[in-house]
């Protein structure tokens, strides 16, 4: 059994960051485990609560959500790469004196140390380039 | 406390053409400040980030050509550049932003089979 953290760096929409939540899905099919979701540059868009896909289209950030939720998983969102795209939750809405928090239950905001610890403690970092 | 790690960071992508080479920056500079071995290569059309003199006005980008002489504060000393590419460009390894190794493709190979994490951007 190895530990898995998994590193997305693109948005909903695109193919790697749908072809991350189905290894992420693999990995823990297969009996392994993740140690830690980390969502930096444009994946943290996949944390938003304030997405509307079309009908036809999956729903990508809930379908994140639900792997976090029901594996109970470590999900961490980068706070610079959020802030950028305005993902915030309520300390940051907040801080920033924003009207909304929009960020879905179940992921945190943190920092890319968090990125490198993950690293450091799993047996394998795997990252989903845009 | 867990032992320091080999962290290879490469930079493929071109100045201005994306976010990751900021991203690989980052992660080199965070990995440094925990205190891991970085070793940063540039390969591909990554190697025109070190070209000197880059001007990022009205790319609505920030060049970070500007903040790779600071590495050497944060101990990152081993800086390796695909001499390949940097033959198909005409740069000279001696006209360099950086003091930047020129490595062949085996000993590309070699630094990654080296590493504990390859972070390839």
């Amino acid at each position: 059994m190895q530990s898995f953290t998994i590193a997305v760096y693109a948005a909903p929409g695109s193919q790697s960051s749908s072809t991350a939540l189905n290894f992420a899905r693999a990995v823990l099919k297969s009996g392994n485990s993740i140690y830690r979701l980390f969502f930096y540059q444009d994946g943290v868009l996949n944390a938003s609560s304030f997405n509307i896909p079309p009908q036809d289209e999956e729903d990508l950030p809930a379908a994140w959500q639900a792997l976090i939720q029901e594996n109970k998983l470590d999900a961490v969102v980068c706070v610079a790469s959020a802030l950028k795209r305005g993902i915030v939750n309520v300390t940051e809405a907040d801080r920033y004196e924003l009207p909304a928090e929009n960020l879905r239950e179940g992921f945190e905001i943190s920092g890319l140390g968090q990125l490198i610890d993950g690293a450091l403690n799993s047996d394998r970092l795997i990252n989903f380039l845009p | 406390m867990i032992l320091p790690q080999k962290f290879l960071i490469i930079i493929r992508q071109a100045p201005f053409s994306s976010e990751l080479p900021a991203a690989a920056l980052d992660i080199m500079l965070t990995a440094a400040a925990f205190e891991q071995k970085v070793t940063l290569l540039f390969s591909g059309d990554g190697v025109q980030h070190l070209i000197p003199d880059q001007n990022a006005k009205g790319t609505g980008m920030k060049s970070i050509s500007q903040a790779l002489p600071v590495l050497e504060l944060y101990d990152i000393k081993k800086i390796l550049a695909d001499h390949e590419a940097l033959l198909n460009r005409n740069l000279h390894p001696q006209n360099l932003l950086l003091n930047a190794e020129p490595v062949s493709m085996a000993e590309i190979a070699a630094a990654c089979e080296n590493a504990d994490q390859v972070f390839n951007f």
